[in-house]
């Protein structure tokens, strides 16, 4: 009877830790939300649970206004975080087929480079990023999305890689196998059988590539020189920057940057469950 | 015309030499099934075919053509495989025409053979479905269908019954060899299952440890096993084997089994001239060839019945002599209790006499 009690005990208190959690993490999400229908441009003053009136004005000025930015902005982030996630694919995916699929020269000490790359360039910091500047000043690439999209994808290559490898790794080579004996090439094996297989692993890749695109601030603020080509992070900044923040029109801008994102894992989750390579072969 | 030819096949993996110069001819439309235990090397041998592996020495000839050095798409043979292999994000129908597909075939040829084939096979209703909406039994056929839409030279099958459950893998057994039969098309079959192999093939091929041991019908390698691996591997339940030597009692030679006492001249022909006293043999004898009395009889060797397992046609009963344990087939109706005093009679004229050292079959 006395450990029954102690059980309840446990229960209520574990719920109680579990709803201050999950109210510490939805709060801010709720302020934002509630910010972004409200017509003052803060949300603090006087702090309301529950607004007494709501607008969608706030949208309307941050999407059509004749001062809105957030369009071209958007437009940049998208051509941006696109064009990583493309150009991450197509170097992605052959890569990562021939690392598991053939053995060549070299194969192991490349693999063991772009672990170490993961680890090291991420560390490099403030240096790399120097150093990167410095590279593109004398080039003159500065301020262009090409390049922006280029480095982001060239940064998640190594580690996408092995990624999208360790995936092809759990798919039995009977598949390969039979595909060969019954006349395919390679490519068709590649982009036949083994991608179709794969779609999970492939979604996992492309979710990751392109939110990190999508909400990486700093190397964008390094080489991105004009307003014009401001990605939607650098927007967000500059709201905040400005020295009257408009917190309603932060709000609405954030929730809007946000969508793409939904919209993605949305797109990606009927990919991202595992087991779509079970059924075709008995083990 | 196909016929399958190896000479002096070798692969090796690093140090292990998976399949040691091995010579095998398959006749046109014959059934041969490459047989062993796990590991022997069979299994190598129709990658090596298949054009999956690269041998490291010899040559492989399909039909006429010699296809070392040729991809696996140019060399006509269709493989089946123990997982069946087939494209999970593709229908039955698309698993089937795919070697066409890859061809580039027309669509409505694809279509035509897509649709005989699976009237072949009896799979027309289920061309719509994943692989993982299929029973085993169904994927197998799938599969199978996959393998005959490109009518190849030769089928090469890698255990591909191992996967179903008991029933159907006796079905299956005879509706594929009779599927052979009506095709014919020469076929290499992998298994490590002897009743598979005794039931299904023209020749079986016995594999151990990458070598050849004996090759022949099934009931030649039954009935005239050349050594002691292919003696004890063929036969369900194995061969019972002592081992004996020669002694020498009163002028006369016998092949002393510590049981039983064999007078040589009985044996002469099995064991060469020039023979010493003391030098050993290995004796076998099959499961229904012995003979189990209640009653002490002459010449009959006394046991103790270990344990009985009855199999409903038959009964397998195991004898105690000794140390040995003999595996003997009695009739169904056969009754006896465990530790029960009992007399084995061998049939003489079917003993079998190894050599130890080399197993070679002498008698």
């Amino acid at each position: 009877m006395k450990i029954r009690i102690n059980k309840k005990l446990l229960m209520v208190f574990t719920t109680f830790i579990a709803i201050v959690i999950v109210v510490m993490l939805v709060f801010p999400i709720y302020v934002i939300i509630i910010s972004s229908f409200s017509p003052k441009t803060s949300v603090f003053q006087p702090f309301e649970f529950i607004p007494r009136e709501i607008t969608l004005k706030v949208y309307n000025d941050v999407l059509f206004g004749p001062m809105s930015r957030f369009v071209p902005r958007l437009v940049n982030s998208l051509i941006v975080s696109l064009l990583s996630l493309a150009i991450t694919l197509i170097l992605v995916i052959p890569s990562a087929y021939a690392f598991s699929r053939f053995k060549f020269v070299g194969r192991n000490s490349l693999l063991y480079g772009y672990f170490a790359f993961n680890q090291f360039a991420g560390g490099m910091g403030l240096a790399g990023l120097i150093a990167l500047y410095a590279i593109l000043n004398y080039f003159n690439l500065l301020n262009s999305l090409v390049i922006l999209a280029l480095i982001y994808a060239s940064g998640g290559v190594p580690f996408n890689t092995w990624l999208l490898k360790t995936y092809f790794d759990t798919i039995p080579k009977d598949f390969d196998e039979a595909a060969l004996v019954d006349g395919a090439s390679y490519l068709d094996i590649m982009f036949k059988v083994l991608l179709p297989i794969a779609k999970p692993g492939i979604a996992t890749v492309a979710v990751f590539t392109f939110m990190g695109s999508w909400s990486e601030f700093i190397i964008a603020q390094t080489i991105l020189l004009s307003d014009e080509n401001y990605t939607l992070p650098l927007e967000l900044n500059q709201l905040l920057a400005s020295p009257a923040t408009n917190w309603n029109v932060f709000a609405a801008t954030s929730l809007l940057y946000a969508i793409p994102v939904i919209v993605m894992y949305l797109f990606a989750q009927r990919y991202l469950q595992a087991g779509l390579a079970m059924g075709g072969v008995k083990r | 015309m196909t016929r399958i030819l190896l000479k002096n096949l070798t692969k090796r993996f690093g140090n292990v030499v998976a399949v040691n110069n091995l010579n095998l001819e398959v006749k046109d439309k014959e059934f041969m099934v490459l047989l062993g235990p796990s590991g022997c090397g069979k299994t190598t041998v129709l990658r090596c075919i298949a054009g999956l592996e690269t041998q490291d020495e010899g040559e492989i000839y399909v039909g006429d053509t010699l296809v070392n050095d040729l991809p696996p798409k140019e060399r006509d043979v269709a493989m089946v495989f123990q997982s069946y292999a087939l494209y999970p994000h593709m229908t039955a129908y698309e698993n089937i025409a795919f070697p066409l597909k890859v061809k580039a075939a027309a669509e409505s040829e694809i279509d035509q053979r897509v649709k005989r084939v699976a009237d072949l096979l009896k799979i027309t209703n289920l061309l719509d479905r994943k692989p993982k909406q299929l029973s085993g039994g169904e994927a197998q056929r799938v599969a199978l269908g996959r393998a005959l839409i490109r009518e190849p030279k030769a089928f090469l099958m890698d255990e591909p019954l191992s996967n179903l459950d008991a029933k159907l893998r006796i079905y299956m057994r005879a509706e594929l060899k009779r599927l052979q039969k009506d095709l014919g098309i020469t076929t290499i079959y992998v298994t490590h299952d002897q009743v598979e192999a005794m039931t299904m093939a023209d020749r079986v091929a016995l594999l151990n440890q990458g070598v050849l041991q004996q090759i022949g019908s099934p009931e030649e390698l039954y009935q005239h096993p050349s050594n002691l691996f292919t003696a004890g591997f063929i036969g369900s339940p194995p061969m019972n084997f002592i081992d004996c030597h020669l002694t020498k009692e009163d002028e006369k030679i016998y092949l002393d089994t510590g049981i039983l006492k064999l007078p040589l001249e009985d044996y002469l022909a099995g064991i060469p001239k020039g023979r010493n006293i003391g030098e050993e043999f290995v004796l076998g004898i099959r499961p229904e060839d012995i003979t189990l009395e209640k009653k002490e009889k002459k010449d009959a060797i006394q046991g103790e019945v270990f344990t009985l397992e009855p199999l409903g046609s038959e009964v397998i009963v195991d004898i105690k002599i000794g140390e040995t344990i003999f595996k003997i087939k009695e009739n169904a109706t056969f009754r006896a209790e465990v530790g029960e005093k009992i007399w084995l009679t061998f049939r003489k004229d079917k003993i079998r006499i190894f050599d130890k050292k080399s197993g070679t079959t002498l008698l």
